[in-house]
């Protein structure tokens, strides 16, 4: 009878310390955020350092912001459920939502549009200017590269030689430095550009507003979404939030509208058709 | 340190100046390596590892900036890469990245089972025994996100072997610089001290006496020169020595001189009967000699060093120490003080004080001298004795010569007188034999008395001389005159001659002279029946002091003296023989006399002679040649004697003796002067006075008042009368003594005439001083 009663006992305090293993652990495993390489990493990881913070702070346990070293990786890490919550495009985030079950919720209040530079001081004016050139491109993946080649497309060009840089600074200098005619970036990356940087290029046309950033959370955190998500939409509210909206003139968060990322499945389809591919 | 001096200063090698030199050289040279090779060590291992440190600094930032983009993409293959690249630094050891979770998710050269170092809290480049690696924890963040951490090791063997190979180098490169640096230095010094060398070793052969060492090589350089006054001075050095060597040498014979000196003055001051006291300058005894004990009576065993001569001499010399002075350099008595005193009570002392001083004159002692004088006292009061008893004898022969001179004489002059007196009155032809006989036998007795009282004067040395000027030529005149008629009796050519540098008046004594010459020329007319005696006289030339010798030769032609008696005619008493005495009569006095007074005189007396042909006497004296004031008063006075007739004048004759009165007043009167007498000394100045006579004729002896006193009075009376007058008074004396005719003089007389006195010399006393 003794034996029995220690051996429950045992028992319990195994599970409790179990539970508290579990608990510690599950309080101590970081909320990651997976932001799409439309920049570089450091960039990103700046970028997103207020909101890390803020999320840290009201979430109470670590946040990490990571990326990935490209557009292509990001996807099959996001698809393997290695973010807990996403921030990419409307193209991956539409993807993600088909195909890896994550749930976007918000975006930025300004406009995502997609533009297309050439040198300022080029003769490249118009599309067909660009007949032949070699153009740029972020990852092929990304939205902006995506809305780049169907323009391009839609132009009639042909015969371009398309370079994937990593990042829209890099476009931006690559053009100035005459490597290429013409880059597909954001509007958003272009404005963060330096000024004689922007000085020196010229936009030649540009997108309709698109999805830009869209914050996605994974279905995993259906629990705390909803203290993950006002966790979110608190950060505008704080200092920090306020410099980075202002800074970014990103003019804060607004709630997606339903079915707001269905515009972007065939670009989702783009996506799905290049991670099949080896 | 200590040793390394002690090993300099012990060793040979280390005395040397070039050893001295090198080895300084070589400290300082080894010190500055040291400093420099350690500083340089350090400085390049500070730089290394600075370097190091800055790497390390600067390879963190590099590293995690190409580990940001990387971390933050989770591509950690590329993290792989960048550490695998960055792993191609030799420097790096590993390196290892982990994640925020702190999981290991890329290393270059690390074993991910090791667990992972923490990371050194200083860069310290002097890791050994920590395997040489530097560990280093960097955080791999983006603002504030760590996306992972960054381990590595820096592998600091480099900077450990850069610095152990540094040090093993430079020490390296140091000792040989220090071999090069010895041996350089050794050249050089060799070089430059050679000539030191050298000279230490000439200046050993010097010093080992080999005072001619081998010239060192000149030049123009300091060493040069050096040697060049070595040269010199060894040359200078070995003269020196040579002189030294000679004056020790010499000094060691004086010392050795000096020895024998001490010794012998050692031994005569012992041997001597003079007591020798020496003290120093606080009258402390520093020696005596045995003789000074056996004066005082001290005994041997009593120690007298140190003490004072009062202390020693308090029993023996009360007197002495009394007066002993305590510290003859404070009372020093005078060099060569003398005095007698009392010792023992019994015997007498004599002291004689020596002041002893230094090369430089300062007073350092006293020497005394005593010497028992006591049997010399008694020998000097013994002689002192017998001096005066023969001084009482000498006056009392004086006395007696005098008195007898003056007994004899007085009646001798008054016989002769009154025969001359009676002699010029009328006499018949056998009245005047008869006189002439008295007169003849008076003068005869008068001559033997005489020369009996001459020569009892000149035996008892009571004989005076005197030294006036006189007429030479006069005094022969007068002696050749005295026998003029003697020999015209004989037939017999006496006569004189002088060479014509004989000095008319000479200075002497002219009665001597006479005297003399008078015997001479008797004897020569006694002992010649015929032919001639002839008187001649030569003088030599003057000699340095004035005097010339005159050579009075007496030449006879008469019997001549046999050669064996000629010496024998000048002894006493002796004549020829007894048949010579006997036929021409005689003392035998007269040659005796002669040879006397012309020892006395200075002079000699020889005779030649030939039996049966004749003698010759020569008599050298010496005389001197007056100036001619005084010759010219010798022959004024000469002539003065021989001037006219002076007239009739008052003549005092003070005169005791009847005979003498009688005879005075007879002579006075019939050469035509006034004669007034007086008996004593004291009639005599009352008729000075009262009858203020012309001249004076003053016996000496006189009762109540003697002549000399008489003439004192007169004199007296006469300076206090102011009148300037002057009576001339001459003495009327039987005494020959020089001293009574000295005191004559000295009384104020003016002359004297001795008794017997004959009329002529009256006379020429009267013309002297009346005319």
């Amino acid at each position: 009878m003794i034996d029995k009663l220690n051996g429950f006992r045992g028992g319990v305090v195994a599970f409790l310390l179990a539970l508290f293993a579990l608990t510690s652990h599950a309080q101590e495993q970081a909320f990651k955020i997976g932001v799409a390489p439309h920049s570089s990493a450091r960039l990103i990881l700046k970028l997103y350092q207020p909101l890390r913070e803020h999320l840290t702070h009201e979430l109470g346990r670590p946040v990490e912001v990571v990326t990935a070293p490209n557009f292509t990786e990001f996807l099959r890490r996001a698809i393997n459920q290695e973010y807990d919550m996403v921030i990419t495009s409307g193209n991956q985030s539409r993807l993600l939502q088909v195909d890896a079950g994550y749930r976007p919720f918000l975006t930025y209040k300004a406009d995502f549009k997609a533009v297309t530079v050439v040198d300022a001081d080029s003769r490249y004016r118009r599309a067909r200017d660009l007949h032949g050139q070699v153009l740029l491109g972020l990852n092929p993946a990304s939205l902006v590269t995506q809305w780049g080649m169907h323009w391009a497309k839609k132009n009639r060009l042909g015969g371009n030689e398309v370079r994937y840089v990593s990042a829209a600074d890099s476009v931006a200098q690559l053009l100035l430095a005459g490597d290429a005619a013409a880059g597909f970036i954001s509007l958003a990356n272009y404005q963060q550009l330096t000024p004689d940087v922007q000085q020196g290029l010229r936009i030649i046309a540009s997108s309709p507003t698109m999805a830009g950033r869209i914050y996605s959370l994974n279905g995993r955190n259906a629990a705390s979404a909803g203290t993950i998500e006002r966790a979110i939409w608190s950060f505008p509210r704080t200092e920090g939030g306020r410099r980075y909206f202002s800074q970014y003139k990103l003019k804060g968060y607004r709630p997606l509208r339903p079915r707001e990322l269905e515009s972007m499945d065939h670009y989702a389809g783009e996506l799905r058709q290049m991670l099949r591919q080896p | 340190m200590k040793y390394i001096r002690e090993f300099i200063d012990r060793s040979s090698f280390g005395r040397t100046v070039r050893a001295r030199l090198l080895l300084s050289a070589i400290l300082v040279e080894a010190v500055m390596l040291l400093l420099l090779v350690s500083n340089s060590l350090r400085l390049i291992h500070e730089n290394m590892t600075t370097q190091e440190r800055r790497h390390a600094n600067e390879l963190a930032p590099v590293l995690i900036a190409a580990l940001v983009a990387p971390m933050a993409q989770r591509d950690y293959a590329t993290v792989q890469a960048v550490l695998h690249d960055s792993k191609t630094d030799s420097e790096v050891d590993y390196l290892v990245v982990t994640n925020s979770s702190g999981t290991v998710v890329a290393s270059a050269g690390w074993d991910e089972s090791r667990t992972l170092p923490q990371a050194d809290k200083t860069f310290d480049s002097t890791l050994d025994g920590r395997g040489n690696i530097y560990q280093s924890v960097r955080p791999i963040k983006v603002e504030s996100q760590q996306l992972g951490t960054l381990h590595f090791g820096l592998d600091l063997s480099p900077i450990i072997s850069a610095r152990r190979a540094m040090l093993t180098q430079g020490i390296t490169i140091a000792l040989i610089e220090l071999v090069l640096s010895i041996c350089m230095l050794t050249f050089i010094g060799i070089w430059l001290t050679r000539h030191l060398a050298a000279l230490a070793r000439v200046s050993q052969e010097v010093a080992d006496g080999n005072l001619s060492p081998a010239p060192l090589p000149e030049g123009r350089h300091d060493i040069g020169q050096l040697c060049a006054a070595f040269n010199a001075m060894s040359r200078a050095v070995a003269e020196r020595v040579n002189e030294l060597t000679y004056a020790r040498d010499f000094q060691n014979e004086l010392t050795e001189i000096i020895k024998q000196e001490q010794s012998r003055m050692t031994a005569l001051l012992k041997a001597m009967d003079i007591g020798v006291m020496l003290l120093d300058m606080n009258g402390r005894i520093i020696y005596e000699n045995p003789a000074f004990r056996t004066i005082f009576a001290i005994p041997p065993e009593v120690a007298l060093t140190g003490l004072t001569g009062r202390e020693v001499l308090a029993e023996t010399a009360p007197e002495f120490a009394q007066d002993a002075v305590v510290a003859p350099c404070v009372q020093a008595p005078p060099d060569g003080s003398a005095r007698e005193m009392q010792v023992l009570g019994s015997r007498v002392v004599s002291e004689r004080i020596h002041v002893v001083t230094s090369d430089d004159g300062a007073i350092i002692g006293h020497l005394y001298l005593f010497e028992d004088i006591t049997a010399s006292k008694q020998i000097a009061q013994q002689l002192i004795s017998a001096k005066e008893a023969a001084e009482a004898s000498r006056k009392t022969q004086a006395a007696f010569l005098a008195t007898m001179s003056h007994e004899i004489r007085t009646p001798m002059n008054g016989i002769i007188g009154m025969t001359n007196l009676v002699s010029s009155t009328q006499l018949n032809a056998e009245q005047q034999e008869y006189m002439g006989w008295i007169k003849a036998s008076a003068e005869s007795l008068l001559t033997v008395l005489n020369d009996i009282l001459d020569y009892s004067k000149i035996d008892s040395g009571q004989m005076s001389l005197e030294s006036i000027p006189f007429s030479l030529t006069g005094l022969l005149d007068e002696v050749v005159g005295m026998h003029k008629t003697l020999s015209s009796r004989k037939n017999i050519a006496l006569s004189w001659d002088a060479d014509g540098d004989v000095p008319g008046v000479v200075i002497g004594d002219p009665v001597r002279l006479r005297q003399i010459l008078t015997n001479l020329v008797s004897n020569a007319v006694k002992f010649t029946q015929q032919g001639t005696v002839s008187v001649s006289v030569s003088a030599d030339s003057p000699s340095g002091n004035g005097l010339r010798v005159f050579r009075f030769a007496v030449a006879d032609t008469g019997i001549g003296i046999p050669e064996a008696l000629r010496e024998q005619i000048f002894s006493p008493f002796l004549q020829a023989d007894n048949s010579i005495a006997r036929k021409f009569g005689g003392t035998g006095l007269g040659l005796a006399i002669v040879r006397r007074l012309v020892g006395l005189l200075g002079g000699d007396i020889r005779v030649e002679s030939e039996v049966g042909r004749g003698s010759e006497f020569v008599v050298t004296i010496p005389l001197d040649v007056p100036s001619a004031a005084s010759a010219v008063a010798a022959a004024g006075k000469e002539k003065l004697a021989d001037a006219g007739s002076i007239g009739r004048r008052r003549i005092l004759l003070a005169e005791d003796t009847p005979v003498n009165q009688r005879l005075g007043q007879l002579l006075l009167s019939k050469l035509g002067h006034d004669v007034i007498l007086a008996e004593d000394g004291f009639k005599a100045v009352d008729a000075f006075l009262r009858e203020k006579p012309d001249l004076i004729l003053m016996d000496m002896q006189m009762p109540e008042m003697d002549g000399l006193e008489a003439t004192q009075r007169i004199r007296k009376l006469e300076k206090e009368g102011g009148t300037g007058s002057h009576v001339p008074i001459v003495a009327l004396t039987a005494n020959a003594m020089q001293s009574d005719r000295t005191r004559c003089i000295d009384a104020g007389m003016d002359d004297y005439i001795a008794k017997p006195f004959k009329p002529d010399q009256i006379v020429a006393i009267l013309q002297v001083f009346l005319s």
